[in-house]
């Protein structure tokens, strides 16, 4: 009976982690996607929707994570929010493929001024968060 | 229904990396957070290949789009440049993890987008 318990425990304790990643990255994909279908953008046009994601999920990730080492939160609460939804709500990829998509469609000047924007933005967000939420 | 797809397949996608990413790096001494690194790359080339080869609504394709999609991440690539050092003087490996995954993300996806077209 203890035996099992203490069994039963260790297996949940070492799925609680993934399925935190998974739930977190659940709400993170949902958010953005409903997002990029209410705000669809003119093929060839230029991608903010991909742009405001990644530089708000930059903004909240900063912030979180230094919050989180000034207060006791749980390491699911981590995987959640840190690693699932701010981890999948932003996403490379697509950036990547917008910046080839431009250039494909002869967008050069669109292509560079979206990357640019999104690295410049991207870390003064993060930085940004970082600093507000080291702040006391 | 495209919406629901995304979730889901996002969701395995951030799963995924979870598990690639900690793979990656407790394989690795490095200091430099290779782990979101060659999670990102994976998922550019992933992605390029798709978009650049599969034009079409169809829901395998969505499926595909949305995982890779929860798979990469940007956040993580943000607050990992910041942490490592990139105020007041960048260091060496906050300025490579800045300037090298995007050159990188966008290589492998053009790369991925071409073959595939």
């Amino acid at each position: 009976m203890t035996d099992s318990g203490v069994h039963v425990g260790g297996r949940s304790s070492r799925l609680t982690l993934p399925l935190a990643v998974l739930a977190g990255g659940f709400v993170g994909s949902l958010a953005r996607a409903c997002l990029a279908a209410a705000f669809a953008v003119a093929d060839g046009g230029f991608p903010w929707v991909t742009l405001i994601v990644n530089v708000l999920g930059s903004l909240v990730i900063g912030w979180y994570l230094a919050r989180r080492e000034r207060s006791v939160t749980s390491r699911w609460s981590l995987h959640f929010w840190a690693i699932g939804a701010l981890g999948s709500f932003t996403t490379f990829s697509a950036f990547s493929v917008e910046v080839v998509e431009l250039i494909d469609g002869g967008a050069r000047g669109l292509a560079a001024s979206y990357v640019i924007a999104s690295m410049v933005l991207g870390l003064v967000a993060a930085w940004l968060g970082d600093r507000v939420g080291s702040a006391s | 229904m495209s919406i629901a797809i995304l979730a889901i397949a996002g969701s395995l996608g951030a799963l995924s990396r979870f598990g690639l990413a900690g793979a990656v790096q407790r394989s690795t001494r490095l200091l430099v957070p290779v782990g979101t690194f060659v999670v990102n790359i994976v998922g550019c080339f992933g992605l390029g290949v798709v978009v650049g080869g599969f034009h079409t609504d169809a829901y395998p394709v969505v499926f595909v789009v949305g995982f890779f999609g929860g798979f990469t991440t940007f956040s993580t690539w943000a607050i990992e440049t910041v942490r490592l050092d990139i105020a007041p003087k960048p260091s060496r490996s906050s300025v490579i993890n800045f300037l090298g995954m995007p050159a990188l993300g966008v290589l492998v996806a053009a790369i991925g987008y071409f073959l595939a077209t």
